[in-house]
């Protein structure tokens, strides 16, 4: 029954959605790994988690890297003695119109929201089919459907979306399901550091007229990680406010 | 995580299997539960389970196809409650002929039994969530709406409960109002043998067969405030089935 005593991995989670995602699992009595590219950001988290009492490790990998992926798989492991939650937050976006984007632009977002969400997977589903049990919940995006300017964003979220699905039907015998968070406009720091003409713009094409919060993608997450959420697999859940409902 | 305690819950359709769950597992997270269907004996157990097990609950018989039905039932369960906070919409009836062979009256028991009911109940509560500024509706399709062979009337139903809901939450959108579909799958019923339970798990991929609770907790999740920012969603509770096969947006 819900997700207490149970070991989460949560990749990019050492701010914004990740941290929250995190931060609630903890809450709700999982023990949970911390993300993160950046020591200090992980040390920070981590130290903050614990001195509420949360159970909480941190894993400084860049999840682009096969060797850090099954380093901090094989470490959180060792340390909580398994690992029955995956969820693929961490991701990157490099926009700009398709004539002036780089070769590197698209290899990053790439790397950073496709690969790293294959090699995570990969590295934790052996664990997972062997215990007979595993929740994979991966953040893709609503921008998946496609957006001016998002060609490599869009490109690694759509992968994402096909990745899930993949993931359901090769690890359902198995007891894993594979889900998928497409989130739509949510209230993080990025969001406050655009022009008030961008803001007025994006939300006048939002149905409820308002920004999600982190929390609303943290519930989404609880909701396709808890043990009760078994015969849900291989689904992507819009998490947008509606704005996945119509274009433009 | 799914708060849904004190809110005053309507369940249309909630005679059957599924609708019994969802009455069930709403009433265990703490909402009050009004069981709506046609048969009084059933909503009956329905009720006292519920109350036995210290929730509260109470039934009110209506035909969900019947406009005036409808109507005074809603019209009653606002003036005792003051307001409903959710609404399920489970009202189903499978039924199946293949498209050359369906009757004009098939075609229509179909659609009436399927989704009429949907129409009519949404229409009667949503102005009242509206007003208040806060509600869930949640629709109960199926994973048959993709078409299949014998299932015209039903897939069709089912499909346009799609539309239904979407059209709906783009509506109420701005007004605190989620109106969300469940799609189940393959869910086992009593009429079911183990066997036959069996084998329809084998070929889904996590290699079992639903169960009614499946349907429950996702419908508990859409009721709840923990899907504030989701609205004109459907969520496929299938055992990965949908995965096979090509389907909406």
């Amino acid at each position: 029954m819900g997700i207490e005593n149970r070991v989460a991995l949560i990749t990019g989670s050492a701010s914004g959605i990740g941290k929250k995602t995190a931060y609630r699992m903890a809450q709700n009595g999982a023990k949970v790994v911390i993300n993160d590219i950046v020591p200090e950001k992980v040390e920070e988290t981590v130290r903050e988690f614990q001195r509420e009492g949360l159970s909480a490790i941190g894993q400084v990998a860049d999840i682009t890297k096969k060797a850090d992926v099954e380093k901090m798989v094989d470490e959180t492991i060792a340390t909580f003695g398994g690992l029955d939650i995956l969820v693929n937050n961490a991701g990157m976006e490099r926009a700009g119109a398709l004539r002036n984007l780089t070769e590197a632009d698209w290899d990053i977002t790439l790397n950073v929201n496709l690969k790293g969400t294959f090699l995570c997977s990969q590295a934790a589903h052996n664990h997972m089919v062997g215990q007979n049990r595993g929740r994979i919940v991966n953040i893709a995006s609503r921008a998946w459907l496609g957006g001016p300017g998002q060609a490599p964003y869009s490109s690694a979220k759509a992968g994402v979306v096909g990745l899930t699905r993949v993931l359901a039907l090769e690890l359902g015998r198995k007891g894993v399901t594979a889900n998928c968070i497409a989130p739509g406009l949510i209230h993080t720091p990025l969001w406050d550091e655009l022009p008030d003409k961008n803001k007025a713009n994006l939300l006048s094409k939002q149905p409820t007229g308002k920004l999600g919060d982190v929390d609303d993608i943290a519930n989404a997450v609880m909701f396709f990680s808890d043990d009760e959420s078994g015969f849900i697999t291989g689904q992507v859940l819009y998490v947008c406010g509606g704005r996945s409902l119509y274009s433009g | 995580m799914e708060v849904v305690k004190d809110r005053i819950s309507l369940v249309a359709g909630a005679c059957d299997e599924v609708g019994r769950a969802i009455a069930l597992h709403l009433a265990q997270n703490g909402a009050v539960i009004v069981a709506c269907g046609s048969d009084f004996v059933e909503l009956s157990k329905l009720v006292n389970q519920i109350r036995e097990s210290g929730g509260s609950a109470e039934a009110r018989q209506a035909d969900p196809a019947s406009s005036a039905d409808v109507k005074r039932l809603v019209r009653d369960v606002i003036g005792q409650y003051g307001r409903i906070d959710v609404l399920v919409n489970n009202a189903n009836a499978q039924c199946g002929k293949l498209v050359c062979e369906a009757s004009d009256e098939d075609w229509e028991k179909g659609i009436r039994c399927n989704l009429t009911p949907t129409f009519y109940f949404c229409r009667e509560v949503i102005p009242g969530m509206q007003t208040q500024k806060h509600g869930r509706v949640v629709n109960i399709s199926s994973i048959d709406y993709i078409g299949w062979p014998g299932q015209s009337t039903y897939s069709a139903a089912k499909s346009a409960l799609f539309g239904l809901t979407r059209s709906l939450a783009l509506e109420t959108a701005r007004d605190g109002v989620t109106v969300n579909c469940v799609a189940k799958g393959d869910i086992a019923t009593s009429q079911m043998s183990a066997e036959q339970a069996e084998k329809i798990g084998s070929t889904l991929p996590v290699k079992r067969i639903g169960l009614p609770q499946d349907v429950a907790r996702a419908v508990g999740f859409f009721a709840s405030d923990a899907s504030n920012y989701t609205t004109g969603q459907m969520l496929f509770v299938c055992g990965g089935k949908s995965a096979h096969c090509s389907m909406s947006i």
